[in-house]
């Protein structure tokens, strides 16, 4: 009985539930990668990550298309839900820092490309936190800059240029690990 | 989005060949190196655990829907959906209750009660009158003041009973009689006032058994503004109809004003009663107060009859002695000393029948007032609907609700301003702390 009318379909809503769905659909692994990039705690990005959907899922009404897209409007809720993770936890979050996934690195993987993963990783411990956050929402989210400027609250402009100096630093890094 | 500044080629060529690399199409070989860090970017991404996708997909399934506490979302969702409609019924209870607020003050302020005392009401029997009247609209009145003097009416009073010696009713359980039956020369009084109509009843009349008592009557009356003159014709017409005279009167009406009226009457004692009661009974008029008084002057008559008949035996013996004198010395002082004996006897002959006329008539002092009136404001003054009166509350009502939707945008708009201003500055603030926590601690 509880589930039947849990799952009775809104009429009056069901047009916006059926693009939060698609939304959620195309977006979860992103968002979450992002988040766990940005946090560097699996388990933390997981519960921001639900929470950012649950957030989104309240307010798609407040959805304004005008302002930008759905997915930076989600990417959006959901920075806002990690920052506010750190701030409670006092703690910023170190890509580096995290002990490195074994199994990122396959087995069928060459050592040529062990080794520039892991001169990868290291130029990314060099990166600032908000290198970081960029580097995390264009790689890992795959937003592009535009998206990225409207999650952000900048110029598509200065992300597009603040992209590029982060990739050469990353590059020189990499140049320098190796 | 924002507007795009020119970016220099070198920086373009960049980012587009990272975007193609992403999207898996060939870069060019000046930038393989950018495109191959891409591509370790885009693998080293964290991937979600494919269990906390699954326990996901419920919730999202599920609408993010908590069992354990059903009501709170539910809350929650209808709180969310209706916050703009709860806001709107917010404010507008609020201005409703200024409204209301506005309106009964204002009609609180609208009626004003004007009492006013005429002249004499009752002021002399010293006990409250007036108070009972309920209030009425104003605006009645004839017009003209109009005011009369004189003893014209009652012409018709009989001579024949203006002499007749005082006879009381055996009056029973007044307190003017068992004054007067308690000593000589005493008085007795009783009051009575109301705010309602008293009892038309005669008064109680002193017992004068082979005595010789006063009585005098003080009548408060209440009649409808408009009704003054009517009511003192009707006076007039009792004292006449009794055989009484109208000493003064005193009738006064004034338009928008209530009006009032005084009468000193005179009638014949035996029918002080039957007059009272006809006062009591008027049409058009309410007894507010009445006073009844008596005093006993037995004494005083006694002592001025034997005065007078001591002044005429001493006459009579000063006249015998001038007849039997010679000397004319001695003549001419009886004969002023006579002289003075028929005066003496004279003012003793008028105090006596001042003392009897006191009791053969009785006065009378009758007032007549109006109720307060109640002023209303102008428009409404005389009562009754008409399309006119109703078209000026309506446009009353309306320049109340403009006056009401006036004060409460003065009160709504700079209390929303604030309340704007400071969300404004919370999200400043709080997007600041948030972007804090990038920053190296």
């Amino acid at each position: 009985m509880i589930a039947s009318v849990i799952h009775r379909p809104d009429t009056g809503t069901e047009g916006a539930w059926a693009r939060f769905e698609a939304l959620y659909r195309e977006s979860r692994r992103d968002l979450y990668a992002y988040v766990c990039s940005l946090l560097g705690d699996p388990s933390a990005a997981e519960d921001v990550t639900a929470l950012a959907y649950e957030r989104a899922y309240r307010r798609r009404r407040t959805f304004d298309r005008r302002r930008g897209e759905e997915r930076a409007w989600l990417f959006g809720i959901a920075r806002n839900a990690a920052l506010d993770e750190l701030r409670r936890r006092r703690r910023v979050a170190t890509l580096a820092a995290e002990p490195p996934d074994e199994q990122l690195t396959g087995p069928e993987d060459g050592a040529e490309v062990a080794l520039r993963r892991t001169a990868v990783r290291a130029a990314l411990a060099g990166l600032t936190a908000r290198e970081r956050e960029l580097v995390a929402l264009k790689f890992g989210a795959g937003l592009s800059n535009g998206e990225i400027a409207s999650v952000l609250g900048r110029s598509e402009t200065g992300v597009s240029t603040f992209l590029y100096r982060t990739m050469n630093k990353l590059r020189e890094a990499c140049d320098a690990e190796r | 989005m924002r507007s795009a500044d020119p970016l220099e080629p070198e920086v373009l060529a960049a980012l587009e060949a990272i975007d193609a690399t992403l999207e898996g199409e060939p870069v060019d070989p000046e930038h393989a190196e950018l495109a191959e860090l891409a591509l370790i970017l885009r693998a080293e991404r964290p991937v979600p655990d494919e269990a906390f996708l699954a326990r996901l997909d419920r919730r999202v399934g599920e609408r993010f829907v908590e069992p354990a506490r059903p009501s709170r979302p539910w809350m929650r969702r209808w709180w969310a959906e209706r916050r703009g409609l709860a806001a709107t019924a917010l404010a507008a209870a609020a201005a409703a209750c200024i409204a209301v607020a506005v309106v009964v003050s204002s009609n609180g302020s609208s009626l004003q009660v004007v009492n006013r005392t005429p002249h004499g009401t009752a002021a002399s029997s010293g006990s409250g009158s007036g108070g009972g009247g309920a209030a009425r609209s104003a605006g009645h009145g004839a017009g003209a003041t109009s005011t009369s003097s004189g003893g014209a009416a009652g012409a018709a009073s009989g001579a024949g009973s203006r002499n007749a010696p005082p006879v009381g009713a055996a009056g029973t359980g007044a307190s003017g009689g068992s004054a007067a039956t308690s000593a000589r020369s005493s008085a007795g009084t009783s009051s009575r006032s109301s705010g309602r109509q008293l009892s038309t009843r005669a008064p109680a009349a002193p017992t004068t058994r082979g005595r010789d008592i006063t009585q005098s009557a003080r009548v408060g009356l209440q009649a409808d503004p408009g009704r003054i003159a009517g009511v003192a014709q009707e006076v007039f017409d009792v004292i006449g109809a009794e055989h009484g005279d109208v000493l003064s009167s005193h009738v006064s009406e004034t338009a928008g004003a209530p009006g009032y009226a005084t009468f000193s009457l005179q009638v014949p004692a035996a029918r002080l009663p039957a007059t009272l009661d006809r006062l009591s009974r008027l049409p058009h008029a309410r007894v507010l107060t009445r006073e009844d008084s008596s005093a006993d002057i037995t004494s005083r008559v006694d002592n001025t009859a034997a005065a007078l008949a001591g002044a005429r035996a001493r006459r009579r013996s000063l006249l015998r002695q001038l007849a039997a004198t010679a000397d004319p010395t001695a003549a001419t002082r009886l004969e002023r000393e006579a002289a003075r004996a028929l005066a003496q006897i004279d003012r003793q002959q008028a105090a006596l029948q001042r003392l009897r006329h006191r009791v053969a008539d009785s006065t009378i002092a009758v007032t007549v007032s109006s109720p307060p009136v109640v002023h209303h404001r102008p428009h409404s003054a005389s009562g009754g609907f008409t399309f006119g009166r109703a078209l000026h509350d309506a446009g009353r009502i309306l320049v109340v609700a403009a006056g009401v939707a006036l004060i409460a945008l003065a009160v709504l708009v700079p209390v929303g301003l604030v309340v704007a201003f400071c969300a404004w500055v919370w999200s400043l603030v709080l997007r600041r702390r948030r972007e804090g926590a990038l920053d190296p601690s």
